[in-house]
C-alpha cells in the first residue's frame, strides 16, 4: 500500500553515531518500505545556531529529487527567521515548518512562537511541534524538557492552521483525543505509538482515522515500528489508506 | 518459530482483558512461545506478592499451555527464595528464574539464588536500565550484570531491555560469555540492534517484548535491523531454545 512518511531527517545527529543519516540511506529506506514520498528536515538546523544554514545543506541534499518534501526548521527565539521563511517558501517549496521547543526552550505561549504561528497563518502552512526526539531516559549529556499538552490544546483552539504532534506517546495521544476527531485541526504521527499490544486499535475507540498519520522518525527511530501498528491492526482498509498517505496528502497539500 | 523470552501480569486477573489482548497479539503475530512472570507488589514484594505472582503466572500457563511458559519470581531479600524456586521449577511450566529491582543483583543475597540456578541449569532474567532520569535505589545496570556474571562464570544470565540504555549496556558485558541479552522495552531506535550485533554477535540476542507493555516496535527492531536471515532465526527463537533448557 503506498505510503508518505511526513517525519524523516537527514543530516548528522550529535550524541551518537546515527548508521542510516545520509539522503541516499533515506531513499534506500523509501525503496524498501515502499515509501512513495517524505516531508524531510535536518537534525542540522536543530542544532546550529542558524537554523537557515542546515536547511541550506539539507535542500542541497534532496535538489531534484521529487520524494522528498522539503520541512523548514524554526527557532523562533532566535531573530531572522521571518526573513529566512520568506526565503524557503519562495525557493525550497517546503510544505511546513517544525519546531522544536524542548530543545529550543520556550514554551507554546511565547510571543515569539506565538508570532511564528500568525506568520504561518498568513502563509497556510502546517505547523509540526515535535515533543521530544528521544526517551528521556536515555538522553546523553544534557536532559531536554517536556511540553504541557495544555497548550497544545490551547494552540489548537486558537489557530486556523494544521497542527502536527511528533513523537507523542500511546498515553499523550488518548489524553488528546477530545481534539483528534477529524474536526480540529489537529493530528499525530506514529513514531511514538510504541506501548500497548494493539495501539491504533485502541486508539481508534476515541481517534478519528483521519487525524492520524504515518510518520517515522527515521533514521533516528524504527520505521517499521511507525509503520507496523497501522499495516497489521485490524482497521478496514480505508482507514489504513487515509493514515498511510490520503490525510498527509490533504493537510501538506502534496 | 517466535519466542518472546519477556512478558508479565501484574495482578492476578490473568482472565481480565488486559492478558487476554496479550494473548491475542501472541496469537495474531504468530508467537510460538510466550516467558512471562509475575510482579505484583512492586519494588519490593512481600511474600505473599511472590506468592501471587507465581501463581497468577502458573495460572496463565495452564489457560494457555500451548503458548505460556513461566519465570519464577522472587525476591532476593526473601530468606525463602531458593525455597520458591524449588517449589516453582519443579513444574515443569517453569523454565527460568525473574529478578527484578528488590535488591541490586550484584548484591550478595543474589548469590544463593544463583547457586540454585546453576544446580537447575536454568538462566537467570536479570532486569537493567542505566537512566538519565528517574533511576530506582536497587535497580541494576548492566555493570551489575557483569559483576554476578565474572562472580558465577557457569551461570547463565540474560540481561533484559539491552540494558536499558544500549550504550551503557552493551560494552559493559560483551566479555561475559555468559550473559545473553534481549530487546525488550528498549526506545525504539533502529540503530540498536545493528550496535548489539556488532558487540556481541546474533547468538548473544533474544527476541522480548516487556508485553503487555509493547509488541510491535520490538518485531519492528528484529526485522528492520542488519542481521540475516539466519541471525534473525537466532533471535527469533534458537537462542531462546539453547539458553533454556526446559523449554519445549
Amino acid at each position: 500500500m503506498k505510503k508518505i512518511d511526513i517525519n524523516t531527517f537527514t543530516g548528522h545527529w550529535p550524541f551518537r553515531k546515527v548508521y542510516h543519516q545520509s539522503p541516499d540511506s533515506i531513499r534506500a529506506y523509501m525503496e524498501r518500505d515502499e515509501v512513495e514520498q517524505s516531508l524531510i528536515s535536518s537534525f542540522d538546523s536543530i542544532f546550529y545556531n542558524d537554523a537557515f544554514e542546515g536547511d541550506e545543506d539539507l535542500h542541497a541534499a534532496i535538489a531534484g529529487d521529487r520524494r522528498f518534501r522539503m520541512v523548514m526548521t524554526v527557532n523562533p527565539k532566535v531573530p531572522g527567521w521571518q526573513k529566512d521563511l520568506e526565503y524557503e517558501c519562495e525557493h525550497y517549496n517546503i510544505c511546513a515548518v517544525k519546531v522544536y521547543p524542548t530543545y529550543h526552550n520556550y514554551l507554546l505561549k511565547d510571543p515569539d512562537f506565538l508570532e511564528l504561528v500568525s506568520v504561518l497563518e498568513k502563509k497556510k502552512l502546517p505547523l509540526m511541534i515535535a515533543l521530544r526526539l528521544e526517551d528521556p531516559r536515555f538522553v546523553y549529556l544534557w536532559s531536554v524538557g517536556t511540553i504541557d499538552l495544555n497548550t497544545i490544546r490551547v494552540l489548537v483552539g486558537e489557530t486556523t492552521i494544521p497542527i502536527i504532534m511528533l513523537h507523542g506517546l500511546t498515553a499523550e495521544v488518548q489524553a488528546l483525543a477530545p481534539i483528534l476527531d477529524g474536526k480540529h485541526n489537529f493530528y499525530v504521527d506514529t513514531c511514538g505509538l510504541r506501548y500497548g499490544v494493539f495501539p491504533v486499535e485502541t486508539l481508534r475507540k476515541t481517534v478519528s482515522a483521519d487525524s492520524i498519520l504515518y510518520g517515522s522518525s527515521y533514521p533516528l527511530l524504527c520505521a517499521k515500528a511507525a509503520s507496523y501498528v497501522i499495516e497489521r491492526a485490524d482497521i478496514p482498509e480505508e482507514e489504513k489508506e487515509k493514515m498511510l498517505y490520503q490525510n498527509a496528502e490533504r493537510v501538506f497539500n502534496l | 518459530m517466535i519466542i518472546d523470552v519477556h512478558a508479565h501480569i501484574w495482578d492476578s486477573n490473568i482472565e481480565s482483558d488486559k492478558y487476554r489482548e496479550m494473548i491475542a497479539g501472541c496469537r495474531r503475530y504468530h508467537i510460538d512461545r510466550l516467558l512471562v512472570s509475575g510482579l505484583i507488589g512492586g519494588y519490593g514484594p512481600d511474600h505473599e506478592d511472590i506468592i501471587a505472582s507465581n501463581e497468577g503466572v502458573l495460572g496463565l500457563c495452564r489457560l494457555y499451555p500451548d503458548l505460556v511458559r513461566g519465570m519464577v519470581y522472587v525476591n532476593p531479600n526473601h530468606p525463602d527464595s531458593v525455597e520458591i524456586i524449588r517449589k516453582y521449577l519443579s513444574y515443569p511450566e517453569f523454565v527460568g528464574i525473574k529478578l527484578w529491582v528488590a535488591a541490586l543483583c550484584d548484591d550478595p543475597c543474589v548469590n544463593p539464588i544463583v547457586e540454585e540456578a546453576i544446580r537447575q541449569d536454568v538462566p537467570i532474567l536479570l532486569h537493567t536500565w542505566f537512566k538519565k532520569v528517574g533511576q530506582l535505589d536497587h535497580e541494576s545496570t548492566a555493570v551489575h550484570a557483569a559483576n554476578i556474571a565474572k562472580r558465577y562464570p557457569e551461570a547463565k544470565f540474560l540481561m533484559a531491555h539491552l540494558g536499558g540504555n544500549y550504550y551503557h549496556g552493551i560494552k559493559a558485558i560483551r566479555d561475559c560469555p555468559n550473559v545473553w541479552v534481549d530487546n525488550s522495552g528498549t526506545p525504539i531506535e533502529c540503530d540498536a540492534m545493528d550496535y548489539t550485533l556488532k558487540n556481541v554477535g546474533s547468538e548473544r540476542i533474544l527476541y522480548g517484548t516487556d508485553l503487555p507493555g509493547g509488541m510491535l516496535n520490538c518485531l519492528a527492531q528484529v526485522d528492520e535491523c542488519s542481521a540475516s536471515q539466519e541471525e534473525k532465526e537466532n533471535i527469533y527463537y534458537k537462542n531462546a531454545l539453547r539458553l533454556f533448557r526446559r523449554l519445549k
